[in-house]
C-alpha cells in the first residue's frame, strides 16, 4: 500500500501532460436507469466530526451538499435537494436516499480496497429508478481537497461527485469504449471538478434547461406596483381584510416566477413545480423553452389563481408561516400582478404599466400595450 | 532517451492509474490480487438466480451465480461452486450495486475469490477479481480480458497502473500463460 501510494505520488507530475493526450473527443456513457423528473431528496447522515477540511469545509455534509449542488447547477429536469443531518432510519429498499459513512454496506463487508459504494434500486419495466444510498467506508482515510491527489488521504467530494453521477444514471465512459477526461471515468485522477463530459451525459438525461431571452422587471418595481394596488384596495376599493399566510414581497416575487416560467413556455404544472424547486432550495431551473417573437404569451386567469391557491398551502403547511391579512384576495393579486408584467414585457415602463392597471381596476378597460 | 521515454509512459500509465470506481476501488495489483485470493479458479457460468434477502434494516437482492469449475489454481474447490453478490432483479424490482460484476448462462471467467463472507463481492477488488476467458478460434487457444472486457496484454497491467482505454489492438495474453503467472506468484508465496 505504501508502495502504490509513493508510485501514485511520482506520477502525478506528469499527469497533466498524459490526461491531454489520453483525452479524445467523445461521449458519455449511461447506465440503464433514471430519475423521474422532479426533487431527488438526500439524506445526509455523515455525521460530525470531520474538523475543518483542508478545502475550508466545516463537515462532510458541507461537502457533499456542495456536489450535490454541483448535478443541479448543470441539469434541469431533475434536481437533489439534501436533508442536512437527517435522522430518517437508514436502509435498502426503504424508498429513502440515504448518503452516511460506515464500516459495512447493510451488513455486508466492503471488501478491502472499496472506498464507497452507491446501490440503486429501480423498476425494470420502466427504469425508474426508485432509491439509492452512498455508503463511504469509515475505515479509509478521507480529506477534501481541490487539485492533485494526495497519497495516503482519500477526496471526499470527488468521490462524491462521482458517486453522485452514478446516483443520476451515469455509468464509466472509459469502460465503455471511450476515452475523455471526465469525473465518470472508472478511475480517478486529478480533475477535481464536473467536466464536460460529465456535463453533456447528465444533460442527455435531465435536460440543461434554457435560459429565459425575456427580461423581467426588477424585483423593486412589481413589489412596488403591489404595494400601491394595496392602498388602492384599501382607501378607493374599501376592501376588506382577507386571511393570507403570504407575504406581499413573497405573493410579488413567486407570481413573477410562475409568470416568467409560463412565458418561457412551461405549462401551469411544470412552472409550479419549477417555483416550488426554488422556494424549497433545490434548485433554479431554466424555462422550458426559447418565448417566440411577437405578442408574449400569459397564462389564462384560473391557472394562475391555481398556482397562487397551492402558494398559500405551501407557506401554510411548508413553511408554517402565520397568517396574516391582506387587503387584496388572491384572485385580485394574480389578476392585477400578471395584468402588471404583462404590460412591463410589452414595453410598458413601470409608470406606464402601473397607470395602465389603476385605470383598468377603476373600469376603463383593457389598455393597450406599449409597443 | 530512451530511458526518459520509459519513465514518460510508465507516467502515463500511472496517469491513467489511481483508484478505480464505481463504487470507488483501489484496484489490487497482480500479486495482492493472488495472495488475497483463498481460491482461484476458471468457472463457467451454469445458473444465475436473485433472491430476496432480509438485512438488519431493509431487504436486499442478491444474486447467486454457480460456476462449473474448469481449474483450480489455488485453494481447494469441487466440481461446482457458487457465488454470491449483492444486487439483481426480481420481477419489476432491480438493485443495482455499481460496478457488481454482470454474469450470463456460458460465460467463462477466471476468478481470484477472497476470504470474507457477507461481502458487497466476494471477488478480491470487487471487480477486478474477474477476467473474462475468450476463445481464440484462429490460434486455438483461450485468452483473457479484464473484468470491463479490455485486452489484458500481460499480468504486468493489472492494477493501479491499468492502462486508459486504447485505441491500438492489444492481443489479450493467454489464459496458460495467466495460469502460470498465478501458480508461480502462489507458489511463491507459499514459500515465504
Amino acid at each position: 500500500m505504501i508502495a502504490l501510494r509513493r508510485t501514485l505520488g511520482g506520477a502525478l507530475g506528469a499527469l497533466v501532460i498524459c490526461l491531454t493526450t489520453m483525452a479524445s473527443p467523445s461521449g458519455y456513457s449511461l447506465l440503464a436507469n433514471r430519475w423521474p423528473n422532479g426533487t431527488v431528496t438526500m439524506h445526509l447522515q455523515l455525521g460530525s466530526g470531520s474538523g475543518t477540511l483542508v478545502d475550508g469545509a466545516t463537515s462532510w455534509n458541507a461537502v457533499a451538499t456542495n456536489a450535490l449542488a454541483t448535478w443541479n447547477n448543470n441539469i434541469d429536469l431533475v434536481k437533489f435537494s439534501a436533508v442536512q443531518d437527517s435522522t430518517v432510519s437508514r436502509g435498502d429498499g426503504t424508498g429513502t436516499n440515504n448518503v452516511f459513512f460506515d464500516s459495512a454496506v447493510y451488513g455486508r463487508s466492503f471488501g478491502n480496497s472499496t472506498l464507497a459504494i452507491a446501490t440503486s434500486w429501480y423498476n425494470t419495466a420502466t427504469n425508474a429508478t426508485i432509491e439509492t444510498d452512498v455508503v463511504f467506508n469509515n475505515t479509509k482515510s478521507w480529506n477534501s481537497f481541490r487539485g492533485n491527489l494526495r497519497p495516503g488521504v482519500n477526496d471526499f467530494q470527488r468521490v462524491a461527485l462521482h458517486e453522485f453521477g452514478h446516483i443520476l444514471g451515469l455509468d464509466h465512459p472509459d469502460e465503455n469504449g471511450q476515452r475523455v477526461n471526465a469525473q465518470m471515468n472508472a478511475t480517478i485522477g486529478n480533475l477535481d471538478a464536473l467536466a464536460s463530459d460529465d456535463i453533456a451525459g447528465a444533460r442527455a438525461l435531465y435536460g440543461a434547461g434554457v435560459t429565459s431571452n425575456i427580461s423581467f422587471p426588477a424585483r423593486n418595481e412589481p413589489n412596488d406596483f403591489f404595494n400601491q394596488l394595496i392602498a388602492v384596495y384599501r382607501d378607493e376599493l374599501r376592501a376588506a381584510q382577507g386571511t393570507t399566510y403570504i407575504d406581499p414581497e413573497g405573493t410579488v416575487v413567486w407570481l413573477t416566477e410562475y409568470a416568467r416560467y409560463r412565458v418561457g413556455l412551461c405549462d401551469h404544472s411544470n412552472a409550479q413545480t419549477r417555483v416550488f424547486s426554488a422556494i424549497d432550495n433545490t434548485g433554479v431551473y431554466g424555462v422550458c423553452a426559447l418565448t417566440p417573437a411577437g405578442s408574449i404569451p400569459f397564462p389564462p386567469r384560473n391557472e394562475g389563481l391555481e398556482f397562487i391557491n397551492a402558494l398559500q398551502v405551501k407557506y401554510r403547511d411548508g413553511l408554517r408561516a402565520a397568517a396574516g391579512s391582506s387587503y387584496i384576495n388572491s384572485e385580485g393579486a394574480v389578476v392585477w400582478v400578471l395584468e402588471y408584467l404583462r404590460y412591463r414585457l410589452n414595453s410598458c415602463s413601470h409608470g406606464d404599466a402601473t397607470t395602465k392597471v389603476f385605470m383598468q381596476i377603476r373600469g376603463q378597460g383593457i389598455q393597450p400595450v406599449c409597443r | 532517451m530512451l530511458r526518459r521515454l520509459s519513465l514518460l509512459t510508465a507516467m502515463c500509465l500511472l496517469a491513467a492509474a489511481g483508484v478505480a470506481r464505481s463504487t470507488t476501488v483501489i484496484p489490487p495489483s497482480f500479486d495482492a490480487l493472488v495472495s488475497s485470493a483463498n481460491t482461484i479458479f476458471v468457472g463457467e457460468v451454469m445458473n444465475v438466480r436473485a433472491e430476496w434477502e432480509a438485512t438488519p434494516s431493509g431487504r436486499a437482492i442478491i444474486t447467486l451465480v454457480t460456476f462449473r469449475v474448469e481449474d483450480v489454481w489455488k485453494g481447494n474447490l469441487g466440481a461446482v461452486t457458487q457465488l454470491e453478490f449483492l444486487g439483481g432483479e426480481i420481477g419489476e424490482m432491480g438493485m443495482k450495486v455499481e460496478g457488481i460484476p454482470v454474469f450470463r448462462l456460458g460465460q467463462r471467467d477466471v476468478l481470484f475469490v477472497g476470504g470474507e463472507v457477507r461481502t458487497v463481492s466476494p471477488l478480491v477488488g470487487f471487480m477486478h477479481g474477474r477476467m473474462r476467458v475468450e476463445r481464440d478460434t484462429v490460434a486455438g487457444v483461450d485468452r483473457v480480458r479484464t473484468y470491463d472486457g479490455r485486452a489484458l496484454g500481460s499480468v504486468a497491467q493489472i492494477g493501479p497502473q491499468r492502462a486508459a482505454p486504447s485505441l491500438a489492438s492489444i492481443t489479450p495474453m493467454r489464459l496458460s500463460d495467466l495460469e502460470s503467472a498465478v501458480r508461480s506468484r502462489a507458489g511463491a508465496a507459499r514459500l515465504r
